[in-house]
C-alpha cells in the first residue's frame, strides 16, 4: 500500500436540490471529522425550485441517510407515486400507465410480457396494464405500504414521492447543518486555478477567499466552474430531445388526487401534473421551434382546471450532458452537468447516481485520474441509456397534428435506441440495465413484439387463458387489501403532526 | 408464432462433453417443440475423455434442468473445488484465491482495503472458501443470505468419460437421436442463406433450424458464413501458431487419497523454451492439460502413461453466432484455463435459452446473442490479459483504477464475479492504493476485526 494524502476540504457550491443531496450525503456517509464540507449558495439566485416527481431509488438515498419516511413526508409535503400516466401520446385520446417495477409475474423464467404478447397472436385479446398491480391501483387511487399486501409477488413494490423541491432542499439543508456542514449565503464571482487547470479557490462576494481540494458544482444550468470555469464540453443532445423551454405554475388541488405523475402530450411537448399535499405542481415541456412562448402559455392555463397559486415562470434549457462530469478536482452534479427533460422524473435520480458513485470512488488527494475517468465512463453510461429511454417516447408515435410529432417518428434515433427498439419488436426482448419498464412503454404506445419467446410455444389457447385469469385474479385479490391513497396519506401526516 | 415460425431441428455437431452437454440442456429445455439430433464426428473420438473444470454457473445450469449437485457429482465422477491454488502465477510462489462472492467488510470498506493497512496480507486468510479449501474441507454454500457461509461459489472438477456418458444417456432419454459419422454435405437455403440440411456419408439427410458447433476445430461458421478467427484480442490471426498441451488422465476414477478441494493452476516454464519466440502460451503447457489436479497419483503424472497431447489455437471466432449456427466451446474461444474455461460455453447456451431465436433467424436477436456473447469474451479477456503480460492489455483502465484506488467497477452479470476481480488483481498489484476513509480508524480496531474474521472461519 502507498503512503495516501486524504483531501481534507469539500466545498460544494450550489443549494439547490442538488447542491443539499450532496452534502447531506457527503456527511452521512464519510467518516467523522474526516474532511471538512462547506456549502456556498447565493440566496441572490436562488434555484430553479422545480423538480418534484421522483422514482423509487430516492427511497434508497433516504434509507442510507437514515431518514425517517413519515418524518420526510411531513417535511416535504409529499404524496405517493405508482408511476407515470402518459395520455395521447401514441395518439390523441391514448392512456396508458408506465408504472415502477414489471408487468405481471416472470413464469418459469420467462417475463410475462411475452405471455401476452403470445395471447394477442392467438386472439386473446386484452389490455397489458390489467396485469399491473400499480397501473390498477393507481388508477382506482389505493396506496398503502406494501409490507400490509399478503402476496408474495406484490408484498416489495416498488413506489416514490411527488414532492415539494423547495421543502426537500430546506429538510437536506437542516440535516446536512446539523451534523457539520458549514453554510455560507454569497456569490461566487471568480475562480482561481492552478497551472494544471485544478481549481485552488474561489472569491465570494463578500470578499472572502475559500480554498479547497475538491470542488462539487452544484451551481445549476449556470455550471459556474465544470461549464464556465473548466471549459468542460457540453454533447449536445437537443436533436433527439428538442423540448427546450417550460412553463410552470402552482394550481389548487380541487380533489383527492390518484398516486400517479401524469405526462399528457400536446401538439409541441407535454403537459405535467405532479399532485403534493395541497397543491398541484404543473408544467407545460415544449419545443419553441413548433410553439410560440404565447401560444404554450395559453394552453397551459386551459390545461389548468383549477386556480392558479403562483405566477407562470418560463425556463429555458437544453438536452444534453458533459461527457466529463469530473474535471480535474470539480465534479458537476445535477443542472451543471447534464439536463434530460422532465418526463421519466430521472433528475433527482442522476444527482443521487453521481453522489453516491463519487463516494464509492472517492479519491484520495494526487492521483485522481483513474477515479475520474471510471466515474465519467459509468455516469455517461447512465445519461445515454436514459436519454434513450426518454426518445423512445416520443419516437413511438403516430400523431400527425404537428410538425413536432412527424419529426420525433421520424428522425433518425441514436444507434443504441434503434437496436433496443428493433430488438424489442422483434423478440420482445429487453436488454438487462435499460431503463424503465420497457414492455410498459412500448407495448403502452402500440409496439408490440412480433416473436414472443419461443419456450411458451407449447402453452395451447386455453392453457395461455387460464394463466392468465390466475394474473388477474391475484391483482384483484391484492387490490382489495389496499386502502385509497389519500385515507393512507392522511394518516401518515394526522400522526406525524400526534407526535 | 406459428409453427412455420418455430425452430424444430437443432442439430448438435461434436462429441466431447461440450456437445453432449450442449445437446443435453437443449433437448431438456427444447422439448417437445424441438428434436435434438447429435452428430459425433468420427474426428472427435479422441477428445471424449479429456477432463474438465467447470464453475458453479455449470452447476446452477443442471440444477435447473433437475440434475442436482450430488447426482452431478457421481455422475462426472467429480470433486468439488471452493479455491484455485495458483502456483508460480504471482510474486508468491503459491497464491490461492477462493471462490468467493464477498468477502467481510469492516464499516462498509471492504475486506482488502482494510487489509492493505495492518500488517496481514493475503486475502486468502480471510476467506471461508479457501481456507476450507486449504484445510481439505468440503463445503457448499450454506443458503443463509448475508452469511459468510453462503458467500462463495463451488465449481467442479470433471471426469470428460463419465460426464460424457450420463450425458449421452440423458439425452436419448428425451429422444434425441445421435449418428456417429462424419458429414458429406452442408447444404444452405439459397433464399435465406440459412443452413437448411445437412447431409452424412451414409445418405442421411437432416433437416436443420438451428446448428451448434461444438467440434473441436471444424470451424463450420468460417466454412458457411464467413465468419473469421481472431486473436483474443480481435486481431488478424495469422501469427498465432498450433499451440499443444498435455492432459493426463486423472485419478479420481480410482478414488485415490488425499483429495484436495482446490484446484490447482501450475505456471510452468519449460526450460527449453525462448520466451521470445515461442511466445507465452509454451509456458503453459503442463501435465493435467494446465490444470493439475493434486490428487493425480504420482506414477500418473509421468506424461508416457495416460497422457493425452492436444493441438489448439489460442482465439476467438468474431462472431459467435452467424446465420442459423452457433458455435460453443472451444471453436468460439479458447484460451489457456487459468479458471474454468467451460464457464463461457454455459453461459453462451444460457444466454441461447433465454433468447432463443425463431425459425427465420430475426437479426436483431441474433446481434442481441453476440452481444451478450461478446461482453463475456471481452470480460474474459480483460481477465486473462492482467495475468499476462504479454497480451496486448485490453484492461488498461481498470488495472489502472484499481492500482490507483483498489476498485473495480461493479457490473451488471459479469462473467467473472467481483469479489473474484479483487481477488485477483490484489494478489497481482499488492501495492493498490486503499480507500482514504480505512485512515480514519486505529490500527487496532483494524487488527480486532481481522482477529474476528479469522475467528470466525475457525469455528465454521
Ligand atoms: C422544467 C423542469 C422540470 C423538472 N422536473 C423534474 C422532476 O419532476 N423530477 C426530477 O427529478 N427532476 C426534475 N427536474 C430537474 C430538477 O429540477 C433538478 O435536477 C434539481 O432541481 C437540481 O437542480 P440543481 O440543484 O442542479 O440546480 P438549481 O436548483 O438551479 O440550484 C443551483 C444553485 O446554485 C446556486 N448558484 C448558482 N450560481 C451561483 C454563484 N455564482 N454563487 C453561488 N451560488 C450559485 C444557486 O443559488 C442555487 O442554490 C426538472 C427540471 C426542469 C427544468
Amino acid at each position: 500500500m502507498k503512503d495516501t494524502q486524504e483531501l481534507t476540504k469539500i466545498i460544494i457550491v450550489g443549494g439547490g436540490t442538488a447542491g443539499w443531496m450532496t452534502a447531506a450525503a457527503f456527511i452521512n456517509r464519510l467518516p467523522k471529522n474526516f474532511c471538512q464540507i462547506t456549502l456556498i449558495e447565493s440566496s441572490q439566485i436562488g434555484s430553479v425550485g422545480v423538480g418534484e416527481s421522483t422514482i423509487p431509488h430516492i427511497r434508497q438515498f433516504n434509507q442510507n441517510l437514515g431518514i425517517d419516511e413519515k418524518t420526510f413526508i411531513q417535511q416535504t409535503d409529499a404524496s405517493f407515486k405508482l408511476g407515470i400516466r402518459f395520455r395521447n401520446w401514441r395518439q390523441i385520446g391514448d392512456d396508458y400507465i408506465h408504472p415502477f417495477g414489471e408487468v405481471g409475474a416472470i413464469t418459469n423464467g420467462i417475463e410475462f410480457h411475452h405471455y401476452w404478447a403470445r395471447a394477442q397472436q392467438l386472439g386473446l385479446e386484452s389490455d397489458f396494464e390489467d396485469f399491473s398491480l400499480l397501473a390498477k391501483a393507481s388508477r382506482q387511487g389505493l396506496f398503502s405500504d406494501p409490507a400490509i399486501v399478503n402476496q408474495s409477488q406484490f408484498c416489495n413494490y416498488a413506489y416514490s414521492y411527488h414532492l415539494d423541491a423547495t421543502k426537500f432542499a430546506h429538510y437536506l439543508k437542516n440535516y446536512a447543518i446539523e451534523r457539520g456542514v458549514s453554510h455560507i449565503d454569497a456569490k461566487v464571482i471568480s475562480v482561481e486555478q492552478n497551472d494544471v487547470g485544478d481549481i485552488t479557490s474561489i472569491e465570494l462576494d463578500n470578499d472572502t477567499q475559500l480554498s479547497a481540494d475538491i470542488f462539487i458544482d452544484c451551481s445549476g444550468f449556470s455550471s459556474i466552474l465544470l461549464g464556465k470555469t473548466l471549459n468542460s464540453d457540453f454533447e449536445d443532445w437537443s436533436h433527439w430531445l428538442p423540448t427546450n423551454k417550460a412553463i410552470v405554475a402552482q394550481s389548487e388541488l380541487v380533489e383527492h388526487s390518484l398516486p400517479l405523475t401524469t405526462a399528457t402530450a400536446l401538439p409541441a411537448g407535454w403537459q405535467w401534473q405532479i399532485p403534493i399535499k395541497q397543491r398541484m405542481g404543473n408544467g407545460h415541456v415544449y419545443c419553441d421551434s413548433y410553439m410560440s412562448d404565447d401560444e404554450a402559455a395559453n394552453l397551459f392555463r386551459q390545461n389548468i382546471k383549477s386556480k392558479l397559486i403562483t405566477e407562470p415562470r418560463l425556463l429555458s434549457f437544453k438536452a444534453g450532458v458533459r461527457p466529463q462530469s469530473w474535471k480535474n478536482n470539480c465534479i458537476g452534479i445535477g443542472l451543471s452537468a447534464g439536463f434530460l427533460e422532465p418526463l421519466e422524473s430521472t433528475s433527482i435520480y442522476l444527482i443521487q447516481h453521481s453522489i453516491f458513485k463519487f463516494l464509492e470512488y472517492f479519491p484520495n488527494k494526487q492521483n485522481m485520474q483513474a477515479e475520474r475517468q471510471q466515474f465519467n465512463d459509468e455516469i455517461n453510461k447512465t445519461y445515454q441509456t436514459i436519454r434513450d429511454f426518454i426518445i423512445l417516447h416520443y419516437n413511438l408515435n403516430n400523431r400527425d397534428d404537428n410538425g413536432f410529432w412527424v419529426h420525433q417518428r421520424q428522425m433518425e434515433l441514436p444507434e443504441s435506441l434503434t437496436f433496443k427498439k428493433g430488438l424489442f419488436a422483434e423478440s420482445g426482448r429487453v436488454k438487462p440495465g435499460q431503463f424503465g419498464v420497457w414492455p410498459s412503454v412500448c407495448i403502452g404506445q402500440g409496439l408490440t413484439p412480433q416473436y414472443p419467446d419461443a419456450r411458451i410455444n407449447y402453452l395451447s389457447k386455453q392453457q395461455l387463458e387460464e394463466f392468465l385469469r390466475q394474473e388477474k385474479q391475484k391483482i384483484a385479490q391484492t387490490l382489495k387489501q389496499l386502502p385509497p391513497a389519500h385515507e393512507y396519506l392522511t394518516k401518515i401526516y394526522q400522526e406525524v403532526s400526534c407526535d | 408464432m406459428t409453427n412455420a415460425e418455430q425452430i424444430s431441428n437443432i442439430v448438435v455437431i461434436g462429441g466431447s462433453y461440450k456437445a453432449w452437454f450442449s445437446a443435453m440442456v437443449l433437448a431438456r429445455a427444447c422439448a417437445p417443440l424441438s428434436k435434438v439430433t447429435v452428430i459425433n464426428l468420427p474426428t472427435e473420438r479422441n477428445l471424449v475423455d479429456l477432463s474438465f473444470v467447470t464453475d458453479s454457473q455449470f452447476i446452477d445450469l443442471h440444477k435447473n434442468l433437475g440434475i442436482n449437485l450430488t447426482h452431478l457429482l457421481k455422475t462426472g465422477a467429480a470433486q468439488t473445488y471452493s479455491a484455485v491454488q495458483y502456483q508460480n502465477y504471482f510474486d508468491t510462489e503459491n497464491t490461492t484465491i477462493g471462490l468467493d462472492l464477498e468477502l467481510p467488510t469492516f464499516r462498509t470498506i471492504e475486506l482488502h482495503h482494510v487489509l492493505a493497512s495492518s500488517d496481514s496480507t493475503e486475502l486468502a486468510n480471510y476467506s471461508y472458501a479457501a481456507q476450507a479449501a486449504l484445510n481439505n474441507k468440503l463445503i457448499l454454500p450454506s443458503g443463509k443470505q448475508g452469511h459468510i457461509s453462503n458467500s462463495f461459489q463451488i465449481g467442479l472438477q470433471m471426469d470428460g468419460a463419465s460426464y460424457v456418458q450420463f450425458a449421452t444417456g440423458a439425452c436419448q432419454q428425451m429422444g434425441a437421436q445421435c449418428f456417429s459419422q462424419e458429414i458429406a454435405a452442408i447444404v444452405k437455403d439459397d433464399n435465406t442463406g440459412l443452413i437448411k440440411q445437412i447431409s452424412l456419408v451414409d445418405g442421411t439427410n437432416l433437416n436443420a433450424d438451428l446448428i451448434i458447433d461444438c467440434s473441436w476445430n471444424s470451424r463450420f461458421s468460417q466454412k458457411y458464413f464467413s465468419s473469421k478467427w481472431q486473436t483474443l484480442a480481435g486481431e488478424d490471426v495469422s501469427h498465432t501458431k498450433m499451440q499443444t498441451c498435455v492432459q493426463t488422465k486423472q485419478a479420481i476414477e480410482q478414488h485415490q487419497q488425499p483429495i484436495n478441494k482446490h484446484l490447482v493452476v501450475q505456471k510452468q516454464t519449460a526450460n527449453t523454451s525462448n520466451k521470445n519466440t515461442l511466445g507465452l502460451q509454451q509456458q503453459f503447457s503442463c501435465n493435467g492439460f494446465v490444470v493439475t489436479n493434486e490428487y493425480i497419483a504420482e506414477s500418473r503424472t509421468n506424461l508416457s502413461q495416460n497422457a493425452k497431447v492436444i493441438e489448439y489455437q489460442i482465439g476467438r471466432i468474431d462472431k459467435v453466432f452467424s446465420g442459423n449456427l452457433c458455435s460453443l466451446g472451444a471453436i468460439a474461444q479458447f484460451d489457456k484455463p487459468i479458471f474454468a474455461n467451460s464457464l463461457l460455453m454455459v453461459r453462451a447456451l444460457t444466454y441461447l435459452l433465454e433468447n432463443f431465436p425463431n425459425k427465420q433467424h430475426s437479426p436483431f436477436n441474433r446481434e442481441y446473442l453476440n452481444e451478450l456473447i461478446e461482453k463475456d469474451i471481452s470480460e474474459l479477456y480483460q481477465f486473462y490479459s492482467v495475468h499476462d503480460p504479454e497480451l496486448s492489455n485490453s484492461a488498461e483502465l481498470l488495472v489502472a483504477f484499481f492500482c490507483a484506488s483498489g476498485r473495480v467497477e461493479r457490473q451488471l452479470n459479469p462473467i467473472i464475479p467481483y469479489q473474484r476481480w479483487i481477488n485477483h488483481l490484489a494478489a497481482l498489484y499488492p501495492a493498490y492504493q486503499v480507500e482514504p476513509m480505512v485512515k480514519t480508524f486505529s490500527r487496532a480496531e483494524i487488527e480486532d476485526f481481522l482477529v474476528s474474521v479469522k475467528e470466525r472461519i475457525k469455528q465454521l
